[in-house]
């Protein structure tokens, strides 16, 4: 997938698209070809994209897995014809090999055809002419031969051939049978053989040529005579005459595939393009997805939406998982608690969006999504090693900033994950406030993590916040870190709500390090500290 | 009975079903030895399966400009081949391509359909030469011959053949010379199985300076690597090493026997003085198709 038409690396290794486009790989080589120029739907491209998303999520709850399992086995094994139709078309004779490969393509195509299913969207063109043009080739389990009735000549020359050969063959064997006489050897089979000095008795025997001698034996080999000579002569034209109307098959084979050439780069295309359909129909079974709304404003919505990569490393660890229901229009904060899950709204929305993007079915039970031109993550102290090493975590993520905003991308996204968290507190809410405005007049669509109080207020966005914590025990007992995050992810609301823009960040963070087992004597200076700021 | 049979009838009492060979270098009749074997069993009617883990077939190496031994196959062989080797060989039914063949494109399973001579070349990687021989076996073919390459090892790696190592005259020097590299070559391919959980474990390649580490430290428990083909050192040196270490594989090669080719375009040895110092020192039949003669 073009993923960075939509998402810059860093980005998309935040949202984790290398899952994505994994689950969404296709198994065929033409839907390999394809989806590395396949490229999102952008603004202005909502209809196809809602085409999409319809077509994968309707064959999704139609077809039955061991349908779409046999298809899949069928283009894992179809080739891709493009290059071998580009050749012909150039003028190229083919090989025997490249015939092999086109009616292995014919196949596969005609076996996906052959699921004829109304839920199935862009089944694949016939190939049957071509295919029609292969068949005298064709043998058991798919193999290929070029065949006598590919051209007139070639059944005689090889008849003929065959003939010269087996007649080649018994004039040497005679000579062969003659000297193994002569030697009194049962064991002489090859052209080149050793006679022992001390084994040969007077001369040796007729059409036998000493090729080197060494003291103790001669290495020969068999002399042909006349009659074998003209044998050999006569196999050699046979296997040239053979030659010819071998080519000649090829030649007119070629010009056959050659008037097909249009037809089977169209058809190469569309298999392609049926491959990833189908992996877009198996991801959403697998996943439960469902066909999102595809909108004309910059929205993303969703109810019960599910960042999968997160998903399937916590339940790998046992640990449940909490789907999110949010809506995001223009630009937003969000807060809550450390552990509260405002890095995975973000992700949410972006995978959601990207999905959406890509025609894929959401994994939501239900959604609401704009197309964008691009989807920026910036997170504070986000490690890049394409920047300068000397760059500070704070330097790096100016130097994003500056680069998104220098970018005139259409309609944007934007996930900041706590902008400028290394710096301090008072300035990073002003320049936070200043990201916020901004984003704002440019009409982006954004969503900004954060822990800084009044955020919300004083860039006069919508704000929005984890539940948080329901309750904590005040004196936890000592826990291991698996104890410790299976308390703290049961304590958890991990709701999205909205809240009023004058909403007090919450302060949980020292109860949390004193779960995940910060000593009492740090814990209790921690809370001194705070109580003495607070008076 | 002709050499090249008892040859072949010897390979198959090992019950394996591959047969491959390898030399001590160049032109010591690796390919003469795997032609011959094909046209015994040819003879009796099997269903043959071939081969290499280079280029053989040829009229001439492209190297060298020397003649070649070419190789003739009958209908019904099955051949595992560079697609673009084939040309300007007779037209075959092609069964299979793989993609990855190496420099000569993609690697044809093929089924001879004119006898004449075919030029062949295999898959240039050990994974690809197992499974070729797989896929042929699968497909009928019995036995299975392999042409290996110029002192191509690797190939046999994770494979379960039966091993014929080829040596002659091409390699030059002296009777013992050549004698003492084939005993080296046969000694590294013919190392003792290892026993779970005893000695030193030695993961990936065992080069020339682990063995002089070794000896050196008087090395005295087992020293296991994965197959012969991790070996890597002189034959001098590994001959040393195997009297003086505990050399042992966690995956043994059966090598079965050896063919001797005593003559070459600048030098010829003393057949019968060959074949008997070669039965001597590697402790297997060695044959010369040549001469029809062996030591057994």
């Amino acid at each position: 997938m073009k993923y960075r038409a939509l998402l810059d690396e860093s980005s998309a290794a935040a949202l984790d698209i290398a899952w994505l486009a994994q689950a969404l790989a296709p198994v065929s080589a033409p839907g390999a070809r394809i989806s590395r120029t396949w490229a999102p739907f952008v603004r202005g491209e909502e209809a196809r994209a809602q085409a999409a998303v319809d077509a994968a999520a309707r064959a999704a709850m139609t077809l039955r897995q061991p349908a779409l399992a046999a298809l899949r086995g069928v283009l894992g094994s179809c080739p891709d014809p493009l290059a071998i139709a580009q050749r012909v078309s150039a003028g190229d004779v083919l090989e025997d090999a490249d015939f092999f490969e086109l009616a292995r393509f014919c196949d596969a195509v005609e076996a996906v055809r052959a699921y004829n299913d109304a839920a199935l969207a862009l089944l694949p063109v016939s190939v049957a002419p071509l295919r029609e043009v292969l068949r005298p080739g064709r043998r058991a389990a798919g193999a290929f031969y070029l065949d006598d009735a590919f051209e007139p000549a070639l059944a005689a020359a090889r008849v003929r051939a065959s003939e010269r050969q087996a007649a080649f063959e018994a004039a040497r064997g005679r000579l062969l049978e003659r000297v193994a006489r002569g030697l009194e050897r049962d064991d002489l089979r090859e052209h080149e053989f050793i006679i022992m000095r001390d084994a040969a008795r007077g001369p040796l025997p007729e059409h036998v040529r000493v090729v080197r001698e060494t003291p103790a034996y001669f290495l020969c080999e068999i002399d042909l005579d006349e009659d074998a000579l003209a044998a050999l002569a006569r196999r050699d034209a046979a296997l040239t005459a053979l030659a010819a109307a071998e080519d000649a098959a090829r030649e007119r084979l070629s010009a056959s595939v050659r008037e097909h050439a249009a037809l089977l780069v169209e058809c190469a295309d569309q298999m392609g393009a049926f491959d990833l359909f189908l992996a877009r129909v198996l991801f959403a079974q697998r996943y439960q997805g469902v066909a999102p709304e595809i909108v004309a404003e910059g929205l993303v919505a969703f109810e019960d939406a599910r960042f999968l990569p997160l998903q399937e490393s916590l339940e790998r660890r046992g640990r449940a998982y909490t789907p999110l229901s949010f809506a995001l229009r223009g630009v937003a904060v969000i807060t809550g608690p450390n552990m509260g899950g405002k890095s995975a709204a973000l992700q949410t929305c972006g995978f959601i969006a990207v999905c959406a993007a890509w025609g894929v079915p959401v994994p939501a039970a239900g959604a609401r999504v704009g197309l964008f031109s691009s989807i920026v993550r910036l997170a504070g102290g986000a490690e890049d090693p394409q920047h300068d090493v000397l760059l500070s975590a704070f330097g790096r993520e100016v130097a994003a900033l500056r680069q998104m905003l220098a970018a005139d991308a259409g309609r944007t996204l934007v996930l900041v994950d706590e902008f400028a968290r290394t710096t301090n507190p008072r300035e990073a809410r002003a320049l936070s406030v200043a990201l916020a405005k901004i984003l704002t007049q440019r009409g982006a669509t954004a969503l900004l993590a954060s822990h800084l109080d009044g955020l919300a207020q004083a860039a006069g966005v919508a704000h929005f916040a984890v539940a948080g914590l329901r309750s904590l025990p005040d004196d936890s007992p000592t826990l291991d870190l698996a104890q410790a995050l299976a308390l703290i992810g049961d304590a958890m609301d991990y709701r999205i709500v909205r809240v009023g823009a004058e909403s007090p960040v919450p302060a949980d963070a020292i109860a949390l390090a004193a779960l995940l087992g910060l000593g009492e004597d740090f814990i209790g200076a921690a809370r001194a500290a705070l109580s003495r700021d607070a008076d | 009975m002709d050499v090249a049979s008892a040859l072949l009838e010897h390979a198959e009492a090992s019950g394996r079903r591959s047969i491959v060979v390898v030399g001590t270098g160049k032109n010591v009749g690796k390919t003469v030895t795997a032609r011959a074997l094909a046209r015994a069993a040819a003879a009796r009617g099997a269903t043959i399966g071939f081969t290499s883990a280079g280029r053989d077939g040829e009229p001439v190496d492209m190297a060298t400009s020397a003649r070649k031994p070419r190789l003739p196959f009958a209908a019904g062989a099955l051949l595992a081949t560079a697609s673009d080797a084939l040309r300007g060989s007779p037209a075959v039914e092609v069964l299979e391509l793989w993609e990855g063949g190496g420099p000569l494109g993609r690697t044809a399973i093929v089924r001879v359909a004119t006898p004449a001579a075919y030029a062949i070349a295999g898959p240039h990687t050990a994974a690809g030469i197992r499974a070729v021989i797989e896929r042929m076996a699968q497909l009928g073919a019995a036995p299975i011959i392999v042409d290996g390459s110029v002192d191509r090892m690797a190939a046999l790696a994770g494979g379960d053949d039966a091993v014929i190592v080829a040596c002659g005259a091409a390699r030059g020097g002296s009777l013992a010379h050549i004698v003492e590299e084939v005993r080296a070559a046969v000694a590294r391919l013919s190392l003792p199985l290892a026993r779970a959980g005893e000695g030193i474990v030695h993961l990936g390649a065992l080069t020339e300076a682990h063995l002089e580490a070794f000896i050196a430290a008087r090395e005295t428990r087992p020293i296991a690597i994965e197959d012969a083909t991790k070996l890597f050192a002189r034959p001098r040196l590994i001959l040393r090493a195997r009297a003086a270490l505990d050399l042992r594989v966690q995956r043994a090669i059966s090598v079965i026997a050896c063919t001797v080719s005593a003559i070459d375009a600048e030098r010829s040895y003393d057949v019968r003085a060959l074949l008997d110092a070669v039965r001597a020192a590697t402790g297997v039949p060695a044959y010369d198709l040549f001469s029809g003669e062996s030591a057994a």
